[in-house]
């Protein structure tokens, strides 16, 4: 097996680790008893948390330095196409307005 | 497991909304160098969707196996939530297979599978198993077949590389339902980007939303005091 192959079987390693633990272990610790509430409000703030953590140094940063020049096109089609995704809260209309922005970007400006 | 056509019924939109999830995810994870095989293996056994796109995200930058995993397990926590609140539903079956049952949970899955059993008397576990697996053989074909096109297409890796990033804004989207998770996203935003520069084996991704959640709900907790007191 290649370096490659070991690194993505290991991933998906961690991932299965990630998970089974996650939905297991309420059925095996927790019995169906109820979860804190703090535990319910820390939740809440995951998701957005770490897509936040995962959006801004991809648009901020390029070969780990900040970038604000118009060749970071994915920095600037996030600027225009944010505030239509975040008004339609929708997976599709990101995936067209973010590309779509992103070719203007990249091949028109 | 039962498969009935109640079953194929209620499944059939996450089929397809699987099925193109699927393929863009295969798609991404081929510039990821993931091989068709590997995506249908990692999509059957950790079956996660928004897992699965961070993961391709951080193979895409090298990340260490450890913050793979660390990232994994805070995007998987929501599923202690939804294996919780299935619990009066499966509590009666053997353990593996209530095993089986939990692992097979997805957001969507666990919409579909509560909504039957709090409204069809006939709905049961057998059934549910069926709704919550079908769909996983769904995804992970959907996502080999991507990562074999992928690799036949050749699309360029600039935009490819973008549509992950928007992806992630229109998952990122669905979560801002006020002011405060707004801010804890753009909180959690700017920290990473900081953090970036200075922790190594890129963890300022967990890092930065540990920090930033606990500190949201740390504020939310003693909000919710005063306002009691």
């Amino acid at each position: 097996m290649s370096n490659e192959s070991i690194y993505i079987y290991g991933a998906t390693l961690m991932m299965v680790i990630g998970t089974f633990s996650c939905r297991e272990l309420p059925l095996l610790l927790l019995r169906g008893r109820k979860l804190p509430d703090w535990f319910n409000i820390w939740l809440k703030y995951i998701p957005t948390a770490i897509f936040g953590a995962l959006i801004f140094p991809d648009i901020f940063l390029k070969e780990g330095a900040l970038n604000f020049t118009l060749q970071n096109y994915g920095l600037w089609a996030t600027v225009c196409a944010f505030p239509i995704v975040y008004k339609t809260r929708s997976l599709p209309v990101a995936l067209v307005a973010g590309s779509v922005f992103f070719c203007i970007f990249k091949y028109v400006i | 497991m039962l498969f009935t056509k109640k079953v194929i019924q209620r499944a059939m939109p996450i089929y397809i909304g699987y099925l193109f999830l699927g393929l863009a995810c295969g798609i991404l994870g081929q510039q990821a160098r993931i091989s068709p095989l590997e995506a249908f293996v990692m999509s059957i056994l950790a079956y996660s969707g928004s897992g699965q796109f961070i993961c391709i995200a951080m193979l895409m930058d090298n990340a260490s196996l450890f913050s793979i995993l660390v990232t994994n397990f805070m995007v998987s926590l929501r599923y202690m939530f939804f294996s919780t609140a299935m619990y009066p539903h499966i509590k009666d079956c053997s353990l593996p297979y209530s095993m089986v049952f939990a692992q097979n949970i997805t957001d969507e899955t666990f919409a579909v599978n509560i909504d039957s059993f709090t409204k069809d008397k006939d709905w049961d576990v057998r059934q549910g198993l069926a709704l919550g697996f079908s769909p996983c053989l769904v995804w992970a074909s959907a996502n080999f077949i991507g990562c074999a096109a992928a690799a036949w297409l050749n699309p360029p890796t600039e935009l490819v590389s973008y549509i992950l990033v928007a992806m992630f804004l229109g998952i990122w989207s669905g979560y801002l339902h006020d002011a405060a998770l707004l801010t804890a996203g753009v909180a959690g935003g700017l920290l990473s980007v900081l953090l970036s520069f200075l922790v190594p084996f890129k963890l300022h991704i967990v890092l930065a939303t540990l920090i930033v959640s606990a500190i949201a709900c740390w504020l939310e907790v003693r909000n919710t005091k005063n306002v009691k007191k």
